[in-house]
């Protein structure tokens, strides 16, 4: 099994993807998939954007094994008030700075869920938000 | 044509044109070529995550530093453009290419 652990932080917009690039780099070397790396992607990057816009900080956790990659984001920040709603297609608090940089369609967390075999958000407000990611490999 | 790679021979059947990134993760395939006018290098970064095959910036705009270097890093083709988003789809749609869909 392989684990490892990364960090994060909100509002760094240099480094937005980065974490997302590392994890691509240890599935790559772990020959896993090309269609199941890129949806690995789309997971990590949404989840990291989110906590780049979004958060003060996030721990991003990734465990590889036989069956399956799991992923976890767990930050701490704003929390969401009602999380469905956040679900909803084109719904998106994005300012307008975030817009210029691309972000802000609204399509993130429900490209997320549709993407993800397994997925589970749990949110506090003013405490932080948490998702639970599973993409099986066969 | 800004930044070249190393192998440069890749056949391009797809093409998805937005300016939002979220947009283009949601639905676009792989190996699709990437029509934008939002000059950031975020879009080089998005692009080498997602197996795209290149991007184009319309507008006749010229790419910042940081954007051709990191593209060049991430081998990355990037292409401008004088024509508008409209045409240079037209142009594209006319030679026979296709919408990159998400399977
Ligand atoms: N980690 C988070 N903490 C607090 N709020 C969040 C978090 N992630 C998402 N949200 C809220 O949920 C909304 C919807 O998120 P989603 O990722 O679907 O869209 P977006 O980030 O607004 O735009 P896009 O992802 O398409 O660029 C956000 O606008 C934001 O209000
Ligand atoms: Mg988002």
């Amino acid at each position: 099994m392989f684990k490892k652990v990364f960090r994060v932080e909100g509002g760094n917009f240099q480094k937005a993807g980065s974490v997302s690039k590392q994890i691509k780099k240890i599935l790559k070397q772990l020959n896993l998939d090309g269609e199941l790396i890129w949806r690995a992607m789309i997971i990590a990057y949404e989840a990291e954007i989110n906590a780049v816009l979004y958060a003060h900080e996030c721990q991003v956790s990734l465990e590889i094994t036989a069956e399956k990659i799991y992923m976890r984001f767990k930050d701490k920040g704003p929390g969401i008030p009602d999380i469905s709603l956040a679900m909803t297609e084109g719904y998106s608090t994005a300012t307008r700075a975030m817009r210029e940089r691309g972000f802000g369609a609204g399509l993130g967390l429900p490209n997320i869920r549709k993407t993800s075999d397994h997925f589970e958000i749990t949110s506090t407000v003013g405490v932080g938000t948490t998702l639970d990611i599973d993409l099986f490999l066969n | 044509m800004l930044v070249s790679v190393k192998d440069l021979e890749r056949d391009i059947t797809t093409v998805h044109a937005s300016d939002l990134i979220s947009q283009v993760l949601a639905s676009c395939s792989r190996g699709a070529l990437w029509i934008t006018g939002l000059l950031d290098q975020q879009i080089i970064n998005t692009a080498e995550l997602f197996d795209l095959s290149g991007v184009v910036f319309i507008g006749n705009r010229r790419p910042s530093a940081d954007i051709i270097d990191t593209a060049v890093e991430e081998q990355i083709p990037v292409l401008v453009t004088k024509l508008s988003m409209f045409e240079a789809c037209g142009l594209l749609y006319a030679e026979g290419l296709q919408p990159a869909l998400r399977s």
